[in-house]
């Protein structure tokens, strides 16, 4: 933006509060944009406010139902956007972000049944569920990654390490840690609802109140990570996904910096499990099968690798498409989503959100060039 | 960050800056470096050359950590780094310019510039620093360019910018005139000869010999694995072994 014409502007034009207005909206945004974002201008952001302002009366206008199963794709975004960390900017093809997920749902659910009288008692199995999967994450990938692990291989080592949590928790119909019972195949059922009693004021989630804190959480987290994939840690993963040797003879630890950036993407996988195991009070094994493992692999391919915005995207879109069909009968779904998968992979392999974003630029840069002729014509 | 302070007190012109003794490197059967010893002095610009498979590429990713040696030791600054990392190497101030051109594909000019540089200057400093690599390389119009439109020898010199972004003090360059135009075969040598002004040590492996004579006034030739000759470049011209081992090809060039 060019500031001379925007001083001009200003004297110029009696309604100055409101471009000065524009520049603050841009200079907030300016922090959350750069070169490895999609939709780093105002267009984007009004765009993305105006949906923002659409969810925040959303509650007021759908009955409870609606709004509840709707929380949970924001959930799920979030567990997309992680993947999205993981393997889309940082090239760690880890087929075991649902296990993160599961993880951190398994240990809220344990603490949070043990500690359900405590003061406070949810919000620590909130911070164990988050802590857990980022410890355990950091131990297999200190393994691979120090290892001289890569490529297929860590896929392969985390669907390995996904279905052997699937088989252990199979096992244990009859175990129990304190008063949680894993339940085995049945799973483990009556978790309670995260309290917010830590601080001044005290309430129990409602159907309305969780929505917020999910669609809070899921804008915190996708501002968050727009903010680090732009700066520092952002080429630190692009760089490693890119060209991991030469990378390394620039002086990065490519090994310390891949565990940590997988042990980051666990820590977020981890919270939207225990916003999951919180919204539905219930978690069983098949959390860790092949399907479920599977779905945040679909959803970031389909979206676009390289983006946050459209693996967030197509997460939403692909849970409610799946939900839909899934009220059909059984098995319609995955056959949905597997076509899906392979179309995107024949068609758009970098996803089809980056796809559209190519089709707009030209567009807009050819209505531009015949705009600016036309300028100069008359 | 890396201090450029206490290496430079005084002329000390005889001091090594890089050594190696007994260094070996085999794979299987095959001997690709065998007993070189060889030592750098700081400020020089040396050439590095001998026909193909006579173990020079080798012989630089053994310096860089990117293999490791069956035998022998490395010396940087008079410390052992022989069993040190890669990026412990990077950091200490050796730089290194792959063979294969190694820009990131993906990614703009000034994206690849910030890669390496990001991690030895502070933030605010940054696109100045950037700038500064640019206008080294003569690339300031490109900035904002996908890599995939400059040409090959502008990538190149990309590359040779990056390697710059880490505040090397010894940069080691693996023939980086391979598939340039005479043209830009010249424009790379003036910048190989500026990296002095810099206050880099500089150690290239090259094929051509006028751009060998164009920067440098100390040749090492390996052949075998070995060390076969070293001297001034017309030591290395009139040297009638080295003339053999180029096949009867002569070396003076035409």
């Amino acid at each position: 933006m060019d500031e001379s014409e925007h001083a001009t502007e200003e004297s110029s034009n009696p309604h100055h509060w409101f471009s000065h207005l524009l520049d603050r909206f841009d200079e907030f945004h300016a922090r959350f944009e750069g070169p490895n974002t999609i939709g780093n201008n105002r267009t984007f952001w009004a765009v993305f406010w105006g949906i923002f302002a659409i969810l925040l009366v959303y509650p007021m206008i759908v009955n409870t139902f609606v709004l509840k199963t709707n929380t949970s794709f924001f959930i799920w975004v979030i567990l997309a956007l992680s993947l999205s960390i993981v393997w889309g900017y940082s090239g760690i093809f880890n087929f075991g972000q649902m296990a993160t997920f599961g993880l951190g749902g398994y240990a809220y659910g344990v603490v949070a049944i043990n500690l359900t009288e405590m003061i406070g008692g949810t919000v620590l199995a909130l911070l164990i569920g988050v802590v857990l999967p980022a410890v355990v994450m950091a131990a297999l990938g200190y393994f691979m990654f120090y290892g001289q692990v890569s490529g297929l291989y860590v896929a392969i080592i985390t669907l390995v390490v996904t279905l052997m949590f699937n088989l252990l928790l199979t096992r244990t119909s009859g175990t129990t840690i304190g008063d949680a019972q894993l339940g085995g195949l049945n799973g483990m059922s009556g978790i309670p609802t995260l309290e917010l009693d830590v601080v001044a004021f005290s309430f129990d989630l409602t159907p309305v109140s969780e929505y917020y804190l999910v669609l809070a959480l899921m804008i915190a987290v996708y501002l968050g990570l727009r903010y680090t994939v732009n700066s520092y840690y952002g080429y630190v993963m692009i760089a490693i996904r890119e060209d991991e040797r030469r990378t390394q003879m620039f002086g990065y630890d490519i090994r310390k910096l891949k565990t940590a950036l997988f042990s980051a993407g666990a820590a977020l996988g981890g919270l939207a499990g225990v916003l999951y195991v919180s919204w539905s009070g219930f978690i069983d094994p098949t959390m860790f099968g092949l399907v479920s493992a599977s779905l945040p692999i679909i959803w970031v391919t389909v979206g676009g690798r390289g983006t946050l915005l459209g693996s967030g995207i197509a997460a939403y879109l692909l849970q409610y498409t799946s939900n839909e069909l899934g009220a059909m009968g059984t098995g319609y779904s995955f056959i949905f989503l597997g076509i899906l998968f392979i179309l995107v992979i024949l068609f758009f392999p970098s996803g089809i959100v980056p796809a559209l974003r190519d089709r707009w630029v030209a567009w807009s840069t050819t209505r531009k060039q015949s705009g600016s002729v036309q300028e100069g014509n008359s | 960050m890396r201090s450029k302070q206490g290496t430079n007190d005084g002329p000390k012109t005889n001091e090594a800056l890089l050594s190696a003794s007994g260094l070996t490197k085999r794979f299987g059967g095959l001997t690709a470096v065998n007993d070189v010893d060889f030592r750098l002095p700081k400020g020089q610009i040396r050439c590095l050359i001998g026909p193909n498979g006579a173990g020079k590429s080798t012989f630089l990713k053994l310096l860089t950590g990117f293999h490791t040696p069956t035998d022998g030791t490395i010396y940087y600054k008079g410390e052992d780094i022989t069993s040190s990392h890669p990026h412990i190497r990077a950091k200490s101030g050796i730089s290194f310019k792959f063979q294969k051109l190694s820009t990131y594909q993906d990614l703009t000019v000034e994206q690849n510039l910030r890669i390496p540089t990001q991690l030895y200057t502070d933030g605010d400093q940054l696109d100045e620093h950037i700038d500064e690599l640019l206008e080294l390389v003569e690339l300031t119009d490109k900035r904002s360019m996908p890599v995939t439109n400059l040409s090959h020898g502008e990538q190149q010199w990309l590359e040779i910018a990056m390697t710059m972004g880490v505040e090397p003090e010894l940069l080691l360059l693996d023939e980086p005139t391979a598939g340039m135009t005479i043209d830009e075969t010249e424009k790379t040598a003036g910048l190989v000869r500026d990296l002095i002004d810099e206050d880099v040590t500089v150690l290239i492996v090259e094929h051509d010999i006028n751009f060998v004579r164009g920067i440098s006034d100390m040749v090492t030739v390996m052949h075998n694995g070995q060390i076969f000759a070293e001297g001034s470049v017309e030591e290395i011209v009139t040297h009638e072994g080295v003339k053999k081992i180029y096949l009867g090809k002569s070396v003076e060039g035409d």
